[in-house]
């Protein structure tokens, strides 16, 4: 029995050794090379490190399972798809937990991230789009593939995010 | 609108580059990553039962008419009774992918009713050479009698080792195992001594129903995996003129089963087994009804 729990764990393991041997990067090298740049990019809409982290790690174990049905030259979208869902998600977990526990001003951190916050407090279709296109400086087609819109989509979800972000900045 | 568009651009990259960098970053944690895809698996196994679960009963429910209004269905369209009583943990093994289980098939085959132990439990065994036997508490697997290893004695000392395993190698050079749970120690090496040799008797409890046709023995895939904290055994067969079918899950955490699943069903032999737990009437019928011979011992019928 235990034979053939090792063949059919070879089986169910199959698709990812597939992958490998015909040239597609391994899931855990795919890992290690994409980890620290997804944290960053968490990191800029979670604030916390521990928090981007923990996004990080989970959008990647959504993706192991599936990391053998999505074709090589869409990866690094799905991935970026799937830490901006994941960050979208703890905010929204924040915002409500913020609304069950007093809130503390912290004085010391007030205006020192203006434009981060400004960006923050973007509605989330334009938030992404921002980061993106300028943190990641992915073009309007890239920007496009990976929120699975249009490029038209991308370029009046940017005029309007600019707009908003002049109002709040200048 | 006093900012110029390049300085806005400008801004907004430097503020995203500044916060994406800030503090101490971490190291990348693969096995962190395979941990929570097991968990987020396992979850959704679980998630896939407790909806199997609600189903059924609410299906019992309607079909017993609870509550105060009419009946709204006819006697005559009621569901079988096999339908009524499911088991959770099967559920979750039937949500799970067909690429999760291989099968295999044991050609004659003998199965055994554990009398002592009641309606829980089942044994079968490869008739041919008394290679593998399963125990719906266990999995008990005997070497061959042209295995390159002493059964009993290795199995003593795994025993005196505080394992309840024993790996050895058969005469073609693969490797089997001997596991023991639910089985007391002089159990098991009562088993494995009588078994061995293909002419012993077996012990007194377990009482034969008689030889079967090819029994399908199906292992989940991820019985393998380190990571996964359950694996599932099934097997199926004509047992006594009766499709039986036997399944045996190690701990699911959050899926309650105590292993010892036998379940046995009066349904055709060909697609899935409408599954239900064995009734202990039935399991006596099952019972009195085998007995009739076996094909590797003896002296199978209860003593």
């Amino acid at each position: 029995m235990r034979e053939m729990g090792s063949r059919m764990e070879t089986a169910a393991g199959a698709g990812l050794e597939a992958r490998a041997r015909s040239g597609v990067e391994p899931f855990e090298e795919f890992y290690r090379r994409s980890f620290t740049g997804m944290t960053r990019l968490a990191r800029v809409l979670v604030d916390d490190m521990e928090d981007a982290t923990e996004v990080v790690q989970e959008a990647f174990a959504r993706m192991l399972p599936r990391y053998d049905r999505i074709s090589a030259d869409r990866v690094d979208a799905y991935l970026r798809a799937t830490v901006l869902n994941g960050c979208r998600r703890f905010i929204r977990r924040e915002v409500l937990s913020r609304r069950h526990r007093p809130r503390s001003v912290q004085h010391a951190h007030l205006g020192a991230d203006h434009v981060l916050d400004a960006i923050r407090r973007l509605p989330a279709p334009q938030r992404d789009v921002v980061l993106l296109r300028f943190y990641l400086d992915l073009s309007e087609a890239e920007i496009a593939q990976t929120l699975e819109i249009r490029p038209g989509t991308v370029k009046s979800r940017l005029h309007r995010a600019l707009l908003t972000l002049r109002e709040v900045l200048g | 609108m006093n900012v110029r568009h390049e300085d806005l651009e400008t801004r907004l990259a430097s503020a995203m580059r500044d916060a994406a960098r800030g503090g101490d970053e971490p190291a990348p944690n693969w096995a962190g990553v395979q941990r929570l895809a097991h968990r987020n698996r396992v979850r959704r196994v679980s998630t896939l039962a407790a909806c199997s679960v609600l189903v059924a009963v609410l299906a019992t429910a309607f079909t017993l008419r609870l509550g105060n209004g009419p009946a709204r269905v006819p006697e005559a369209a009621a569901p079988p009774a096999d339908a009524t009583v499911t088991r959770p943990v099967l559920e979750a093994c039937q949500a799970l992918s067909a690429t999760e289980f291989d099968v295999a098939a044991m050609p004659n085959s003998e199965v055994f009713a554990d009398a002592k132990r009641g309606s829980a439990t089942t044994v079968a065994r490869a008739g041919r050479l008394p290679d593998v036997a399963i125990a719906g508490d266990g999995l008990v697997a005997l070497r061959p009698a042209n295995a390159s290893v002493q059964g009993r004695e290795a199995l003593l000392q795994s025993l005196a080792a505080g394992r309840n395993w024993l790996r050895y190698e058969r005469a073609d050079g693969s490797v089997g195992e001997i596991v023991a749970r639910g089985l007391a120690d002089d159990e098991l090496v009562t088993l494995a001594t009588r078994l061995e040799t293909g002419t012993g008797p077996i012990p007194r409890n377990l009482v034969s129903l008689g030889p079967v046709g090819p029994i399908h023995v199906a292992q989940s895939a991820c019985a393998q995996r380190s990571t996964d904290p359950f694996m599932v055994t099934a097997m199926s067969g004509d047992v006594a003129g009766r499709l039986a079918y036997a399944l045996d899950v190690l701990t699911v955490s959050s899926v309650r089963d105590e292993g010892r699943s036998t379940i046995v069903t009066n349904g055709a032999s060909s697609g899935p087994p409408a599954v239900r737990q064995a009734s202990e009437a039935e399991w006596r019928d099952l019972v009195a009804a085998g007995g009739t011979g076996t094909i590797t011992s003896p002296t199978t019928a209860p003593r």
